[in-house]
């Protein structure tokens, strides 16, 4: 009957074209991550300061920057920073909070209202001052990265998670798994946090498109990744002064590559939603 | 009367709310008799899903067990751990609920919902697992098992969810088994089929059976015995044949009066008044302000249990009297 299942998805595909655009886009871009060193014209990290700010052209389709860099390649090599960081931070913010939310929605109690202030406090912060305020304190790197947005971004499955159990832990199979001798741990692992997890995972499509951008607005203020580096904020960072001198293709380029995949996650997630969602069908 | 499986002794449950304590049982005690099926019948409110949920160690906060004791085999299921709880449940006691389709998870296969509960109770997996899964279901009269066991809950109608959840309840063969008003959400004639899947297995394993139910007819169909419940303590108990002839609890007596027969014509007998408020019981027999019997010590006196024959015990001062 899995084969049933994955013909319904096939057949809401079908239906809403809008998912294969974000699908297809998302796909061209995991390709690009994955396939960067062979389509890539240059070293991402070579420098030539004989082609300093060179427009776009022969040779070199998105320019280079005011190092020589060869911009087109360096996007290229972007994507596979910036996939690995929403992938990353998405997953941590998933699976911690989503437990988190497991645990208090099930336990109830005084467990649920530790964990569920903690949550508050979290979201207390703007959300990008929080990221801001952990990368700093951690120190710029990939890893300090993934975990300053996975922390952020955490409260939100939490709570998506927490609400869920609430209703679940209270349904049918929930007090007929318990009377067939399942422990509870049993119970919450394998019975009801599946059935919670069709909004988590449309949230967490949606997500990983702002994790992007909190990614590149982090490493374009210094506290991501560092210079040299081909992520996409760097570069738009290293391309500001630029623009008002006329050379907009130093930051127009990874710009437009955030934009492309931010609208695919969103393309996704929304198309998810139709199709998990039979009221929206 | 065979050896009792099951002896709830003086069983006290209840609910904590803002208003006070819902004593929803207040000393409960019953016996039920090995390899027998037991009826427990009485209005929404009687007690009869909770005496059920306290015997599996299943009411939840607000909700709690204040004392008594639940023998099963000779041992007090109230006094085990939780770990010997979860071996007991499923393995010794199972229990069908009211309604078949939510009972089962609707994320994962028939037969991987199968599989689960005899890998966890009887050891057995893959193959030899699937194998036993094909054997119960066919146990329970359902078609084209193969077929059923790669389908999902909603694939399936009322029926056949009840029907699987009673196959799962009979993998680890337990001694015991409670129906909650487990045909109470299917139509009839489904219902009649349950029944009577449900009286063939009684028999074929020597299953002790307590079947919980509002519908007289149900207890008529299926069992040996009858335990009437009001206002969480046991009003009457007889064997079925007796309850129907010769009622002797006032309740029980107009309860039956209410059956719709095809010989009664015209409307129906009610019983006058309500369930009592268990936060705020009336004094003396609960039942005496909605009784047709009641004297004036009914109001004052609780009224003990009583053995009218070794069978029968009736809980009521002024028993009905047997037409001679």
């Amino acid at each position: 009957m899995a084969v049933g299942r994955l013909a319904g998805v096939g057949y809401g595909l079908r239906r809403n074209p809008i998912t294969i655009v974000g699908l297809t886009m998302l796909g061209a871009l995991i390709a690009v991550a994955v396939l960067a060193p062979a389509l890539a014209l240059r070293d991402p990290y070579a420098t030539d300061p004989a082609i300093a700010l060179r427009p776009p052209g022969p040779g070199r389709p998105f320019g280079t920057d005011t190092f020589g860099h060869d911009i087109f390649s360096r996007v290229l090599y972007g994507a596979r920073i910036d996939l690995i960081v929403a992938a990353g931070a998405v997953g941590v913010a998933l699976v911690l909070g989503g437990l988190l939310g497991a645990v208090a929605g099930y336990t109830g109690g005084w467990l649920d209202d530790v964990i569920m202030r903690i949550m508050d406090m979290l979201q207390a912060f703007p959300n990008f001052i929080l990221a801001l305020g952990i990368a700093a304190a951690l120190g710029p790197s990939l890893t300090n990265l993934i975990i300053a947005i996975g922390l952020t971004n955490l409260p939100i499955y939490a709570r998506l998670v927490r609400s869920r159990l609430l209703t679940l832990r209270v349904s049918g199979f929930a007090l007929a798994a318990v009377s067939v001798g399942n422990p509870s741990w049993r119970v919450l692992l394998i019975h009801l946090l599946p059935n919670s997890l069709a909004p988590v995972f449309i949230q967490a499509t949606l997500q990983s498109g702002w994790a992007i951008l909190q990614a590149a607005g982090l490493s374009f203020i210094g506290l991501g990744v560092r210079v040299p580096t081909p992520e996409w904020g760097v570069m738009i960072s290293m391309g500001v002064q630029q623009l008002t001198s006329g050379h907009w293709w130093v930051s127009f380029f990874p710009g437009l590559a955030i934009m492309v995949s931010v609208i695919s996650f969103n393309l996704i997630g929304d198309g998810l939603q139709d199709l998990l969602d039979p009221r929206r069908r | 009367m065979t050896e009792p499986v099951l002896q709830i002794e003086d069983l006290h449950t209840g609910f904590d709310t803002p208003s006070g304590t819902v004593r929803v049982l207040r000393g409960l005690t019953l016996a039920i008799p090995a390899g027998q099926a037991v009826g427990i019948v009485g209005e929404s409110g009687s007690g009869k899903t909770v005496t059920a949920l306290s015997i599996m160690r299943l009411i939840r906060p607000p909700g709690r067990i204040a004392s008594g004791r639940v023998l099963f085999q000779g041992r007090d299921l109230l006094a085990l751990s939780e770990l010997e709880m979860e071996r007991i449940r499923g393995r010794q006691i199972a229990m069908i609920f009211q309604q078949p389709r939510e009972s089962l998870n609707p994320v994962l296969s028939v037969g991987t919902q199968m599989a689960m509960v005899i890998e966890r109770h009887v050891g057995l997996t893959g193959g030899a697992a699937a194998a036993r899964s094909r054997e119960l279901l066919r146990q329970v009269e359902l078609p084209d098992v193969d077929r059923l066991l790669r389908a999902y809950p909603h694939e399936l109608s009322g029926g056949m969810c009840q029907r699987v959840m009673i196959a799962l309840c009979l993998a680890c063969a337990p001694a015991l088994l409670i129906a909650d008003e487990a045909t109470t959400a299917l139509d009839v004639t489904v219902q009649l089929q349950v029944l009577r899947l449900l009286r063939r297995l009684q028999a074929e394993f020597g299953l002790t059976l307590i079947v919980i139910t509002h519908n007289l007819g149900v207890v008529a169909e299926l069992c040996q015995w009858v335990a009437v419940m009001y206002a969480g303590e046991l009003a009457e108990f007889a064997r079925a044949s007796e309850i129907f002839t010769t009622p002797r609890h006032p309740y029980t007596a107009r309860l039956l009066a209410c059956r719709p027969t095809r010989a009664a014509v015209g409307e129906l007998p009610v019983i006058p008044g309500a369930v009592p408020d268990l936060v705020m019981l009336p004094s003396g027999c609960p039942f005496h302000p909605r009784c047709h019997r009641a004297q004036a010590v009914c109001a004052l006196e609780h009224p003990p249990l009583a053995a009218l024959t070794p069978h029968h015990h009736v809980r009521c001062f002024f028993p009905e009297e047997v037409p001679a």
